[in-house]
């Protein structure tokens, strides 16, 4: 494996399709995925509940429920082709090249197995190690990860530990065997919004300390304003806005991204205000709809948007919107309040 | 735990102790006497004198108790007239346990295999395949199956002797061969339950978290099986394995009549048919022993397996 | 290598011809459907009283006469048949000399009085205890046995000297009576092991539980037994009957086997000789020249109660309206298929002394008649019917009838007795109120004269069939409620038993005649069948009698077996 520079592309996703066979039909999960991963940066994955975000991880790590059915694309990984490979071959690029943390952390630890147990495992079976050495780089780990007294600890459960502990020792079994790439998959949702920033700040230090890459999936904006250095922006299936975090924030230019942003609560809203919501839900993914998917919910949709999908527009070098608003014929809109007044007191506050 | 088992084993007396009292009055409830229809006046008076039965209720129940705690459990009436009952019921344990013990050793890992093998293929044809042999297991009662293994193995093709061979040496190659019927007739109701319950823990425990995170960190899908899930299953197992093995020593009187097995199975029956009031009651005593020590290993057994419940006290720390 | 081979060859059936022959013996193999689970003489229990002890001697036995003809009384450890010179009052036993137990510990006059002490021991209880007190009665044995006689020379059994014994009756009886009952019952206990055995307050002996503890002296030795398993005995050349050429088998091997189709399985299998026939396979095998029918002692009937709380009972013509319809051939013939009809109260296999060489109660004129006259006879019923409907006042007429609960075929012939009855009184006239219950609370109702008609049997001594009509004497203290109360019957009774006829055989049988006549007369008993059963025989099994001889049956352990190499 040759050694990637800081800046190369390491993971290539190009037009992921996917489906899911079920009783209602087949579910059109992913129609046309297409983003990359460079070394040692944090992408984020945004989106709303069901807008694909897992299954795109799941599509990567090949952790797929059985009936699912990839259509076509491509996922390439350090120029291997990872979508032909047996899952066989794949078990061993888990763990030791990509590494996935989930959701919950308590029910992702094996409740009867000893944690300092579940982070050898992986170093016995897969690196070899002999045992003690294995203890050692564990006890290492936990250290690492911020758990206070890991000889002691090492011989306990998981019920034995606090939610954000638990998700250290998650974070601490990820990284054993020396990933180059960390997929968290919403790590901090299931935590209480102090802890959450105390992982964030691990996941970062770890980051900067391994020389990380990491995918960020998420459906809280402020988190991917603390973590990120590009954003993709996903619905029904497709990413529809990608861009550096400051583009995304500043200069937004998908009317979904715009919704998102505007949606979030600020410093600014008072209780009498109400929350900006967009309306409606996600349209029916068996038969996604003809046109834009977000055409229904849009309040910018013109016509074309619900005949024809629009493709990628190039807004800068790193910068790109699936939104027919970028065509070269397209009305100027800009920023819509009150999404603008929003940005600029940001801006004004960072001067 | 100690305190705990203490308590335990002290409730456990009371219970024995209620138990072999409700007994004593309600086996004189059933009808039938010491001696059968006919017998001569003379003689029945001396039995019944005998054993205490002409004098009131009460004092019958105070001199029982009384050689009870004394260990003179009695001897047995009719049934093996003067042995003294524990001897009776010490005699056919030897060949009930090995019968139930082999039949475990075959019950238990096939009953478990069958289950893995089911969960791991849900809803193919293994699956299938396998919870109708569950079904079919589970409503045939043992005795038909026993007749028939008899029937068609033993006096049609003449593979296996039609009785157990007790001329034979204990535990005999000759003997060991004639007991292949019997255990497999025992056998095969234990195998339905333990296979029902692998399968649900194990399917339960294959489609779980952790075994997703199992696979994330780069374990194949065969060692996230093996070393976690399959672990996770086998915690709630116990619940049916423990008493299993306590039942070792509880016999089927059908499986035994057919194949002449001189066992503890119809011993019961026939201790109660003749009105064989101490070796009814000594039964009654060794049987509930058993089951209530069954209760309590089990018990027992899942504070030890189970970590979550050795350890845990609710206790969870920073 | 083809001498190589030729010497395997050899050895490999030289090898087979050995095994075949180390199989050779003549065993006897048999079946139990209960398990004896004691050996001890002093123990009753219904089966060993029908195996009669093989590995234990006794006075006399009974055996198939050498020509195959008749009952024969064997004297095994007397010396010759005991005697009575004073009409039966006292009894002589010689024993033989050289008498003794396997390890060759002696037997003599001594062994029999230690093991008769022990039999009536009263802090010991034992079962068997009745044989010296019912039907024969020792002089004061059942007071020893009841505590009342403490001293054991005030006993009736007096030993003369070491081969003498001598036995002071109460009552008289006769040679049959003495030869079927003490004779037969009473065996020697080895001592050493019997007191090794005791517990500690001598209340309890556990002599005779086990293999250890079962020592033989009879014409078998037990040599094998598993408790509810199986035993195997083998011939013994020391006993005097096997001496004496009575044997030509090597020894019996009998399992305990409760299940009928296992039975069934291990017979067609060729690993039984004998097995009683049930069922379906009587009905495919029932003509087959190796079936033989076993006739049991007793007549199975129906009590009857005429002094019932239904006052309709008190009607003789009634009870003799349901003697005549009872339903006794289909009962014996469609419902049971193998059993006997019977019109009488004295089985078909009873023996009695008749003053010669013994002969067959029932085919005697008087008892022949009997039969006859209380045939079933239909027309004859609905004659009694008629009559009694019009005395009980032209009512429909209610009669109860109790039948043992649990038993299929039980219920089959309640319910044949209720259609036969209804149809042929009609169903407008009569109805039979069927009731089932369990045999012990049935018979406790009898008692209690709580019935009307109740099914029943009351066992009968296949040799002396006078004793056995004691339970229909007024003053019988178990006797079952049936309203009969005679007088002549009583005196009958009595004077057969302990009185006048006690040694006049004509006499006795035309009293037994008499007695039959008043109980069928009176109809306190209305007799329905004898529960005989049919047995088949393996093809290799000589009997020594095709003719079945009460006391001895075929005479089984008197068989040869042809082709003893299978």
């Amino acid at each position: 494996m040759n050694e990637y520079q800081k800046g190369e592309r390491i993971l290539d996703v190009q037009d992921l399709e996917l489906g899911f066979n079920t009783y209602a039909g087949q579910v059109q999960a992913l129609r046309g995925v297409s983003f990359h991963l460079n070394k040692g940066e944090t992408l984020a994955i945004v989106g709303e509940s069901g807008s694909g975000k897992s299954v795109t991880i799941k599509t990567v790590t090949k952790l797929l429920a059985p009936n699912a059915v990839i259509k076509g694309g491509s996922i390439t990984y350090k120029g291997q082709d990872i979508l032909n490979m047996t899952d066989k071959q794949f078990s061993q690029l888990r763990g030791s090249e990509i590494s996935v943390i989930f959701q919950d952390p308590l029910s992702s630890l094996d409740p009867v197995m000893k944690i300092g147990k579940q982070i050898t495992e992986t170093l016995r079976i897969k690196l070899k190690m002999p045992r003690e050495q294995a203890k050692a780089r564990a006890l290492e780990l936990m250290a690492a990860v911020g758990i206070p007294e890991p000889e002691k600890r090492f011989d306990e459960f998981p019920f034995q530990f606090s939610g954000g502990m638990r998700q250290r020792i998650v974070i601490a079994i990820a990284l054993a065997c020396n990933p180059e790439v960390l997929i968290c998959d919403e790590p901090t949702t299931a935590l209480d919004v102090t802890i959450q920033s105390q992982i964030l700040e691990l996941i970062g230090e770890l980051q900067r300390k391994n020389d990380l890459s990491v995918i960020f999936i998420t459906h809280d904006l402020g988190v991917v304003a603390n973590v990120a250095d590009r954003v993709c922006v996903m619905y029904a299936g497709k990413i529809v806005e990608t861009g550096t975090v400051e583009e995304i924030f500043y200069d937004p230019r998908h009317p979904y991204t715009w919704s998102l942003l505007t949606s979030m609560p600020s410093l600014a809203t008072s209780a009498e205000d109400k929350l900006t919501v967009i309306p409606g839900s996600l349209p029916n993914m068996v038969h996604p709809p003809k046109g834009d998917a977000f055409a229904a919910r849009n309040r910018f949709a013109m016509k074309i948007d619900f005949e024809e999908e629009p493709p990628m527009f190039k807004i800068s070098d790193t910068h790109y919107a699936a939104t027919w608003l970028e065509h070269p014929d397209a009305p100027k809109i800009g920023i819509p309040e009150p999404l603008k007044s929003r940005i600029a007191a940001q801006l004004a506050r960072e001067v | 735990m100690a305190k705990y088992i203490v308590k335990r084993i002290l409730a456990m007396v009371l219970t024995l102790f209620i138990i072999i009292s409700i007994s004593f009055f309600a086996i004189r409830l059933i009808p039938g006497d010491v001696l059968g229809e006919g017998a001569n006046p003379e003689l029945r008076a001396a039995m019944r004198a005998r054993y205490h039965l002409d004098k009131p209720l009460i004092e019958q129940y105070v001199i029982f108790i009384k050689n009870f705690l004394s260990f003179d459990f009695g001897e047995s009436i009719n049934l093996y007239p003067r042995r003294p009952v524990f001897d009776v019921i010490a005699e056919k344990v030897p060949l009930t346990l090995v019968l139930n013990i082999f039949s475990l050793i075959i019950t238990i890992p096939t009953g478990i295999a069958c289950g893995i093998a089911a969960a791991l293929k849900k809803n193919t044809l293994t699956d299938h395949a396998i919870s109708t042999m569950v079904v079919f297991n589970v409503s045939v009662p043992s005795f038909v199956f026993a007749s028939l293994l008899q029937y068609f193995l033993a006096y049609k093709l003449g593979w296996f002797p039609i009785l157990l061979d007790l001329k034979a040496p204990f535990m005999s190659g000759a003997q060991l061969w004639s007991m292949v019927l019997p255990v497999l007739a025992l056998s095969f109701g234990g195998i339905a339950t333990i296979t029902r319950y692998m399968r649900a823990e194990l399917f339960e425990a294959l489609s779980s978290e952790y075994m997703l995170l199992a696979r994330a960190k780069g374990l194949t899908q065969l060692q996230a099986t093996v070393r976690h899930a399959l672990r996770n299953s086998f915690i709630p197992l116990c619940n049916v394995i423990v008493p299993m093995f306590m039942s070792v020593l509880s016999g089927s009187m059908v499986v035994e009549t057919i194949f002449n097995i001189p066992g503890l199975g119809s011993l019961m029956t026939g201790s109660i048919s003749t009105s064989d009031y101490y070796l009814t009651i000594a039964i009654l005593f060794v049987y509930s022993l058993i089951n209530l020590t069954s209760v309590l290993v089990v018990d027992l057994s899942y504070g030890i397996v189970d970590p979550r419940i050795r350890i845990g006290g609710g206790k969870t720390r920073e | 290598m083809k001498k190589l081979l030729a010497f395997v060859l050899v050895l490999a059936l030289a090898l087979t011809c050995s095994v075949a022959l180390a199989d050779h013996t003549d065993n006897i193999l048999y079946g139990w459907t209960t398990s004896p689970t004691t050996l001890n003489p002093h123990m009753y229990t219904s089966t060993t009283a029908s195996t009669r002890m093989p590995n234990l001697g006794t006075f006399v036995r009974q055996m198939v006469s050498k020509d195959g003809t008749s009952l024969e009384f064997v004297p095994e450890h007397a010396a010759e048949l005991p005697t009575s010179s004073d009409g039966g009052y006292t009894w002589t036993v010689k024993l033989r000399d050289g008498l003794k137990w396997t390890d060759g510990t002696p037997i003599d006059a001594y062994t029999y009085e230690y093991s008769m002490k022990m039999l009536i021991d009263p802090k010991l209880v034992n079962t068997a205890a009745t044989y010296l007190f019912d039907p024969v009665v020792v002089k004061n044995a059942k007071e020893y046995f009841q505590g009342t006689v403490t001293d054991w020379n005030e006993v009736g059994i007096k030993v003369l000297d070491a081969n003498t014994i001598e036995f002071s009756l109460e009552y008289p009886c006769t040679d049959i009576d003495f030869y079927t009952t003490i004779c037969q019952y009473i065996n020697p206990v080895k001592e050493d092991l019997y007191e090794a055995c005791m517990n500690g307050d001598r209340t309890a002996t556990t002599y005779g539980t086990t293999l250890e503890t079962t020592p033989s002296c009879g014409y078998f030795i037990l040599t094998e037994w598993v408790i509810d398993g199986y035993y195997a005995f083998e011939i013994n050349p020391d006993d005097p009957l096997v001496q004496d050429g009575w044997f030509s088998i090597d020894g019996e091997h009998d399992q305990f086997l409760s299940s009928n189709t296992t039975r069934s399985e291990l017979f067609w299998n060729g690993d039984l000789d004998y097995h009683t026939l049930t069922g379906t396979e009587y009905d495919t095998y029932k003509d087959d020249p190796r079936v033989y029918k076993n006739m049991t002692s007793s007549v199975w009937g129906l009590f009857v109660n005429s002094a019932s709380k239904n006052t309709a009972m008190a009607n003789k013509n009634l009870r003799l309206a349901l003697q005549y319809a009872a339903p006794r051939e289909e009962m014996s013939y469609d419902v049971y298929k193998m059993y006997t009809a019977a019109s009488y109260m004295v089985a078909e296999s009873i023996f009695v002394d008749d003053g010669a060489e013994g002969t067959i109660y029932r085919k005697t004129e008087g008892a022949q008649a009997i039969k006859e006259k209380y045939a079933t006879n239909r027309e004859l019923a609905l004659e009694y019917f008629n009559k009694a409907y019009e005395e009980l006042g032209g009512q429909k007429i209610t009669v109860g009838y109790i039948y043992f609960d649990q038993q299929e075929d039980m219920k089959r012939t309640a319910e044949v007795a209720k259609e036969i009855f209804e149809n042929l009184f009609g169903a407008d006239r009569f109805e039979l109120a069927l009731e089932a219950v369990l045999p012990q609370p049935a018979y406790d109702r009898y008692r209690a004269g709580d019935y009307d008609l109740g099914i029943g049997v009351r066992l009968c001594s296949p040799f002396n069939p006078w004793t056995s009509m004691a339970p229909w004497t007024t003053d019988f203290a178990d006797k079952y409620i049936t309203g009969f109360d005679n007088e002549e019957f009583d005196q009958l009774q009595y004077d057969c038993v302990y009185g006048d006829l006690l040694n006049d055989p004509q006499g006795k049988i035309e009293a037994l005649n008499r007695m039959e006549e008043l109980l069928l007369g009176e109809v306190a008993f209305i007799p329905l069948m004898q529960n005989d059963n049919s047995v088949i025989y393996n093809e290799r099994i000589w009997l020594p009698t095709e003719e079945f001889l009460t006391g001895v049956g075929y005479g089984l352990t008197q068989c040869t077996i042809e082709n003893p190499v299978n």
